[in-house]
């Protein structure tokens, strides 16, 4: 029986997943767009923040 | 160079009555440098039941001269400098009734492994000519997550177990060794460490937590502005140059904004939402990888200050997930059904864990946190990875949801079973979690997972999916109510790591794992269904099994 369903869907040949509608693309780009690239000379961490001492 | 002061070697009891607030912290902390991170410290002391701490004299260790030495060669004379290694133990074998004791005189040998909870190295350092201390700062501190204590009492160490913290998730620690008059205790945790705001400041001490609890290298500061070329006092790293850190310690670095700045106006535009940039840092952690996370700051510091400070930077490594979370189906369904396409699974992580050199270790960061004063907001995440990535998780995730809404429906006819139907039968909201995956990890977990109905791939089931690439984006996919009450997924989309050369399309799927039926990409590039006798939902993956989840 197992061995039937594997030959049912292997017959069924390559699998083409249907297309990203243009909002998708549009919003997969965005994401794409968020690494990769910054601004190597921001700084950060300073001298001590000016936290209170003593706090407690 | 500097005189390394005497230090008086002792054991003490802390139970209470004993006050770590001005029986240690006020004894040792010489100075008026920020002492939250030692309060911090000791309240991890007192929470996990420290019956004992030994003072012993660290200005010996190679590490803390090469400290010293740095420090001191910053100011114009030689000064004075005492390093006291704090170490806490809760073993039943200190008696209640002794105070004090030489450290000489403690049978080291006696205290099991398990009762050591952890040392810290303070410095104090007077500078040439003052009577008073000028900074004090802990240099280094390890300590393993903190732990519950034991239900019971017993000098039985096989009934001193002390348990993990609920929903307390951490893949990757690791392994330290502290020593105590020659005794070592192994430790695995994370390293902390604290800026002393003159030769070294935050962006330091997060690259050396991180970079020191990644690698097991002792990352130091004189390292880093050696590299850098920096001569104190400092004033902050930029970021190319926390690249340039990690980089040399032969790691990779990935930088995501959250919020571009604006060169000309000088304001921060957001590029991520909160949920992206939250699972963003989810992904980070649970695929094993640490985190450095960067957020605005007031310039005065104090919260009121209209204009910027300096960014802070925090060390990330784990996160707390609540499963019984109300808002990430209820704000999406009283907001509205485009209010998003998916539900990722970072919306049920309550917490980040964190330590923040300026506050102390294992603290826990709200995923809301940096969403409640303007003047505190998320900017950067660096990611600290052992490869190279080209698309990052954020793509894999968004690409992931957008691929299987489109496909599920249009699979219909190829598998069987209740839960294909189901998920083939209609639009659904899944949930999804996007970790970065090793070809070998993969193949482990296909191999062992069994399903909820006792279903199971065999070997020629799993074997398409060895010709995935050595690593992957793994997108696992779920329902809510598996994903908070199973805590298991119906399958994967795997998505490539390759960079992308232009818009994307369906080739970055490499594999789709659902109930009944995967699809894998062939030699051809062509994705080639194989049946899968794997009908129900399985435990998602994790790097490392947690015992105490809710």
């Amino acid at each position: 029986m197992r061995k039937q369903k594997d030959v049912l869907v292997a017959a069924a040949g390559p699998v083409e997943l249907p297309p990203l509608t243009q909002d998708q693309r549009e919003y997969l780009k965005r994401m794409l767009e968020s690494s990769g690239k910054f601004d190597p000379d921001i700084k950060v961490g300073g001298p001590y923040l000016g936290l209170a001492h003593r706090q407690y | 160079m500097w005189t390394a002061l005497p230090i008086r070697e002792i054991a003490a009891g802390c139970r209470p009555p004993f006050s770590f607030y001005f029986d240690l912290v006020g004894h040792y902390w010489k100075s008026e440098s920020n002492r939250l991170p030692i309060h911090r410290i000791c309240t991890l002391a007192r929470k996990q039941e420290a019956t004992f701490f030994t003072i012993e004299d660290a200005t010996a260790r190679p590490s803390i001269q090469a400290e010293l030495d740095a420090l001191n060669a910053a100011q114009a004379g030689d000064g004075e400098a005492e390093a006291i290694s704090l170490s806490f133990f809760t073993s039943p074998e200190w008696p209640a009734d002794r105070d004090e004791l030489a450290l000489a005189d403690l049978d080291l040998n006696s205290i099991e492994g398990n009762d050591f909870l952890g040392q810290a190295v303070i410095i104090n350092y007077r500078r040439p000519g003052d009577t008073a201390f000028a900074l004090s700062y802990i240099y280094e501190a390890v300590f393993p997550p903190p732990r519950l204590p034991p239900r019971r009492r017993s000098r039985n160490v096989k009934r001193r177990v002390r348990r993990e913290l609920l929903n307390n998730f951490i893949y990757a620690q690791e392994k330290f060794v502290c020593e105590v008059r020659g005794r070592q205790f192994d430790v695995a945790g994370f390293y902390y460490c604290q800026q002393n705001s003159f030769t070294h400041v935050c962006a330091h001490a997060s690259l050396r937590m991180a970079l020191t609890s990644a690698t097991n290298a002792r990352v130091t500061p004189d390292y880093v502005n050696k590299l850098l070329g920096i001569a104190p006092p400092c004033d902050g790293l930029g970021l190319g140059e926390f690249v340039r850190v990690i980089e040399d310690q032969g790691k990779c670095a990935e930088v995501i904004r959250c919020q571009v700045l604006n060169k000309k106006t000088k304001k921060y535009k957001s590029v991520l939402s909160r949920e992206t940039y939250i699972s963003v840092l989810a992904s980070i952690v649970e695929s094993g990888s640490k985190a450095l996370l960067t957020f605005s700051t007031a310039k005065d510091g104090n919260g009121t200050g209209a204009s910027a400070g300096p960014d802070h930077v925090v060390f990330v490594y784990g996160h707390t997930r609540h499963s019984d979370e109300w808002h990430p189906q209820a704000i999406a369904a009283y907001a509205g059904p485009k209010s998003a396409p998916y539900y990722p699974a970072s919306s049920w992580i309550d917490h980040f864990l964190i330590h923040d050199d300026n506050f102390g270790p294992y603290y826990t960061l709200s995923s809301s946190a940096l969403e409640f004063k303007k003047e505190v907001t998320a900017h950067t995440i660096i990611a600290i990875r052992d490869i190279r990535i080209g698309t990052a998780s954020q793509f894999a995730e968004a690409n992931a949801a957008s691929q299987l809404a489109n496909a599920l429906p249009s699979l219909a006819a190829m598998g069987s079973g209740r839960w294909f139907d189901y998920l083939t039968g209609g639009p659904q909201k899944l949930v999804l979690r996007t970790i970065l995956m090793e070809k070998g990890k993969y193949l482990a977990h296909l191999k062992r997972s069994r399903g909820h109905d006792g279903t199971r791939m065999d070997a020629a089931e799993i074997a398409p999916f060895k010709r995935l690439p050595d690593r992957f984006w793994m997108v696992e996919f779920s329902l809510p109510p598996l994903f908070t009450g199973n805590h298991s997924k119906l399958g994967e989309a795997i998505v490539s790591v390759d960079k992308l050369a232009e818009t994307p399309d369906d080739a970055t799927i490499l594999a789709l794992r659902l109930p009944s039926l995967s699809l894998v990409r062939d030699a051809r590039e062509k994705l080639m269904p194989h049946a899968s006798s794997l009908l129900s939902h399985v435990k998602i993956f994790r790097m490392k099994p947690h015992a105490a989840i809710w």
